[in-house]
């Protein structure tokens, strides 16, 4: 794996073997109009009763646009901080923690990052998450590990 | 050094594509939004009929790779290709479905109804009717026919 940068100085990115730097794998998959249909019919349990297919797929390509937008926005511009998208991972986290996990969220749509410093953040990946907890289902465990060994490489190789 | 400053020298580089493609989403979002639908439409479609991606591939003589990029939604589709879908799917691309649609949809009730409607006639006025007394222009001082 390798670290990217997006908008230096402030977002960067983990590059996982033989794929796309996370970020623009998500951007690229959340807009993926087949997976989005695929993923829904295969979480159709978890996902809200109250909303058709279309409904749920074109909220997520539009929630997609959104966080690339805000994204680009807050790391490109000098009175914005990335602060403004991203929050500790787990809610009752008060204090400054080293490597802090963090999620930003649209909806359905988690991208979740380490945080380096203020204003400075890396990508270590994202998901679609209807449950309420990672831990709930598969696909979004795989997103706390993935926090979890970026954690570690960095700890081991710059801390 | 700070943490900061070890972690920058972790950085393997700048990845320009990435910018890149999100200029490029950002520029084409009106477009890409159509082609999302289109997208939408086609698996919709292929649902109903019981089809798989390979079944289209061959009834569109296209290779399964361009069914895959069409149900994607990240395609600028030719017209040719939109076409091909509406006739062979029978689904809704462009607007030339509705029109013929709308088309047959008024010849049938032409058809339908034209042994019960009488073709309407317009109501012709005489000399002494309304159009006289509005080209006259008005005196008081006169006695004007009563409008028919």
């Amino acid at each position: 794996m390798k670290i990217v940068s997006i908008f230096a100085p402030t977002l960067f990115s983990f590059q996982y073997e033989n794929e796309a730097n996370e970020l623009n794998r998500l951007l690229e998959l959340w807009r993926d109009v087949s997976y989005l249909w695929e993923f829904i019919k295969a979480n159709k349990k978890d996902a809200p009763p109250s909303k058709s297919v279309k409904d749920l797929v074109f909220e997520m390509i539009e929630d997609a646009n959104e966080i690339e937008d805000i994204l680009h926005t807050l790391s490109t511009k000098k009175d914005q901080q990335l602060e403004q998208f991203f929050r500790p991972l787990r809610n009752e986290e008060y204090k400054a923690v080293m490597l802090s996990r963090q999620k930003g969220r649209r909806n359905y749509l988690r991208i979740y990052a380490l945080k380096i410093d203020v204003n400075c953040y890396v990508i270590t990946g994202g998901a679609i998450k209807f449950t309420q907890s990672m831990q709930e289902r598969e696909h979004t465990m795989a997103e706390l590990i993935k926090l979890e060994r970026c954690k570690a490489f960095l700890k081991e190789m710059a801390y | 050094m700070s943490n900061k400053e070890k972690f920058y020298k972790l950085v393997s580089g700048e990845d320009t594509t990435t910018i890149k493609q999100i200029h490029e989403r950002k520029k084409n979002r009106a477009m890409l939004r159509e082609s999302q639908e289109i997208a939408f439409k086609v698996l919709e479609r292929l649902d109903k009929l019981g089809w798989t991606q390979k079944d289209l591939a061959e009834k569109l003589h296209v290779s399964p790779q361009q069914v895959n990029k069409v149900v994607k939604g990240t395609e600028n589709l030719t017209l040719e290709t939109q076409v091909k879908l509406q006739e062979v799917l029978d689904i809704p691309i462009l607007a030339t479905y509705y029109e013929k649609a709308l088309e047959e949809l008024l010849l049938t009730v032409r058809e339908s109804t034209a042994y019960v409607i009488a073709e309407p006639t317009i109501p012709k006025y005489g000399s002494k009717g309304i159009l006289k007394v509005q080209h006259t222009s008005y005196n008081p001082e006169l006695n004007y026919p009563e409008a028919v």
